[in-house]
């Protein structure tokens, strides 16, 4: 049987260094951007404040960057120590797009931060404008590839189990790369990414002009900061009502989890705003209810029903006792590989073979599942409902937030007044941390939402683990907490001494002499 | 136009606060690759490989899984 201790930690290991992942790669994805944003306006204006700008925020995208570069390599190690199983399981369509991303990463991204840092008095303006317009485009395209690589773990598309080699290997790369998962997870991701690079920019602005320093300076960031904030936590939400939709269509124990749905409603089923979801009696308590906006959000209809955690848990029973049909089979076909009844009863439960490997977890031979066994490992197919619907409402509930504090910020920039209410400079301040929340919990809701599965319906997480030994895996575990804990340090202070500097602190700003009147066309060479 | 070929103005990334900061760009990558090279090295190079041969791939999902790393 499986060592669920080994289990357990693998899985520690992984959520600890792909969150801590995560805290720098959003930013880089929005900053990128609002780093072209502002240059493109310098090159369009020849106003020189524009390209301080571009470079004051962009020593903060560096540090980001730096700190944040290849803390994803330690996942990748992770797929050859602690999940050699599921590597070799799911090798073959799961490698491609991370081997695109890895290529994409190092010779876009590190070819065009080199050239954005050290390519100023090099290029020409609009040289150097492409290269920040290609180091956003590169910074986002791996993420592209990424999260192709995760939506198949969500909805394995294009690929069919070979029984000769023992493992998942692609049959169609178009379906992999056309997921639908995978776009509704790029745009919801990336956008979450612009509305953090927003806030950041907003946020410390604000504490400039709560400083009285860099007025003139801030208010330029916070007019770009509220803008593209504004759109991008507009698309964030209408984007993650996609995501929702997707969910429904290809995860819905995951959806009925978020939702705490216990029993099949009639449709259009409600939403639950509030409530405490309790999983022994399987009820939510105090819930407050909006009518049919589950049911809408869901089914994009008024009459398609939504199933229940109930219902779902009966329909994963049916499919482990289709599953043991497959396994039952592949163990025939072991002793003969020319079985062609047994290939045939293969074939016709194939599909339900990952359901069958549930019963893995209890039991060495699945064949032998007694009724108590296959309901066991059903309701195993539930995840943690708790933690899924109340990680999903604060991050639906950020979501509204930023809405609200982007428009009210352009609202006041439209107006030139952003410098004058101290409260509103105070909330741009303190949210801050927000969107780091909102994310994070984002990838919880849609990993920990995935459980117990590693592939969706194909292979659980369990069974993806190595044959390691508890002491190594732990042994690991400290020495990533360890490097990572230093660098999240290094990275603390590096930023906060920068951001503190200011581009006053920093000499960028104001310029020696002062800035001449635009002509639109020429800006003198500096010394 | 002409004057959006020229080189911009001499920038900032130059000056002494810019170089420093250069070298600190350097030096955390440097550092880090360093470090994960080393981590690499010493504690993941000396694991044992998985042996994901078909036939043992068959052993792990058919017969019952394997515990710890030396039964295999
Ligand atoms: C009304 C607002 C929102 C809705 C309806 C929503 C919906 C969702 C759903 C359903 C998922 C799970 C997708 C899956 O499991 O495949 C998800 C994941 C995620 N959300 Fe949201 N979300 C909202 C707001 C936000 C905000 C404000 C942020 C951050 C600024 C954010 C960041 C993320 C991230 C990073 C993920 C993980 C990646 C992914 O699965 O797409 N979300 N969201």
């Amino acid at each position: 049987m499986i060592d669920e201790t080994v289990v357990t930690l693998s899985r520690l290991q992984f959520a600890l260094t792909a969150l801590y992942h995560f805290l720098f790669v959003p930013l880089t994805l929005g900053l990128s951007w609002m780093l072209a944003i502002m240059e493109a306006v310098y090159v369009m204006t020849g106003r020189e404040v524009w390209k301080r700008m571009t470079q004051f925020w962009g020593v903060l995208f560096g540090i980001n960057f730096a700190m944040g570069v290849a803390t994803g390599v330690t996942m990748e190690f992770q797929f050859g120590t602690n999940w050699a199983y599921y590597s070799h399981y799911v090798g073959d369509i799961f490698g491609t797009p991370l081997a695109i991303e890895g290529l994409m990463a190092f010779f876009l991204e590190a070819t065009f931060i080199g050239l954005f840092f050290f390519g100023w008095d090099r290029l020409s303006r609009v040289k150097h404008l492409v290269v920040t317009f290609l180091l956003a485009l590169g910074t986002n395209l791996s993420a592209l590839w990424i999260l192709i690589a995760n939506a198949w773990m969500q909805n394995p598309v294009g690929s069919r189990f070979n029984l000769d080699t023992m493992r998942m290997e692609v049959t169609d790369f178009g379906a992999v790369v056309f997921n639908p998962v995978a776009q509704s997870k790029f745009v919801h991701t990336v956008s979450a990414g612009y509305v953090l690079g927003a806030m950041f920019v907003l946020s410390i602005s604000a504490w400039y002009l709560l400083k009285g320093r860099n007025i003139d300076f801030a208010k330029r960031s916070m007019t770009v900061a509220a803008s593209f904030g504004l759109a991008s936590a507009l698309s964030v939400v209408v984007l993650g009502d996609e995501s929702g939709y997707t969910v429904t269509e290809h995860q819905k124990m995951k959806l009925a989890a978020i939702e705490a749905m216990w029993e099949t409603e009639p449709a259009p089923a409600a939403f639950t705003a509030f409530g405490l979801p309790d999983v022994a009696e399987r009820t939510t308590h105090y819930a407050i209810h909006i009518p049919w906006l589950m049911g809408i959000i869901g089914t994009r209809s008024l009459d398609r029903v939504l199933p229940g955690i109930g219902e779902l848990v009966g329909d994963a029973e049916q499919r482990i006792a289709g599953g043991m049909k497959a396994y039952a089979a592949m163990q025939r076909l072991r002793v003969d590989r020319n079985d062609a009844a047994a290939r045939a009863e293969f074939e016709a439960h194939e599909r339900d073979l990952g359901y069958a490997l549930l019963l893995k977890r209890s039991l060495a031979d699945p064949a032998t599942a007694s009724p108590d066994d296959i309901r066991a490992a059903a309701a195993s197919t539930i995840p943690n409902v708790p933690v899924l619907f109340w990680a999903f409402r604060i991050m639906v509930g950020c979501g509204l937030w930023f809405i609200a504090l982007f428009a009210y910020s352009f609202w006041l920039s439209a107006r030139r007044e952003l410098d004058r209410r101290r409260w509103y400079l105070k909330a741009a301040l303190w949210s801050l941390p927000l969107p780091w929340l909102a994310i994070e919990l984002g990838w919880i809701v849609a990993e920990y939402g995935r459980q117990p599965w590693a592939i969706e319906g194909v292979l659980p997480t369990a069974l993806g683990v190595s044959s390691v030994s508890v002491a190594q895996v732990a042994t690991s575990l400290a020495g990533f907490v360890l490097f990572y804990s230093a660098l999240a340090v290094v990275d603390a202070v590096l930023m906060l001494k920068y951001a503190r500097k200011g581009p006053d602190g920093l000499g960028m700003w104001p310029p020696a002499t002062p800035e001449p009147v635009p002509d639109h066309s020429v800006v003198a060479a500096r010394p | 136009m002409a004057e959006s070929h020229r080189p911009a103005e001499a920038s900032w990334f130059r000056s002494r606060g810019g170089r420093r900061f250069g070298v600190e760009f350097g030096a955390i990558i440097v550092f880090k690759l360093v470090a994960l090279a080393l981590i690499w090295f010493f504690c993941i190079r000396p694991l044992p490989h998985a042996d994901t041969r078909p036939a043992a791939v068959a052993d792990h999902l058919l017969a019952p899984a394997h515990e710890a790393p030396d039964d295999r």
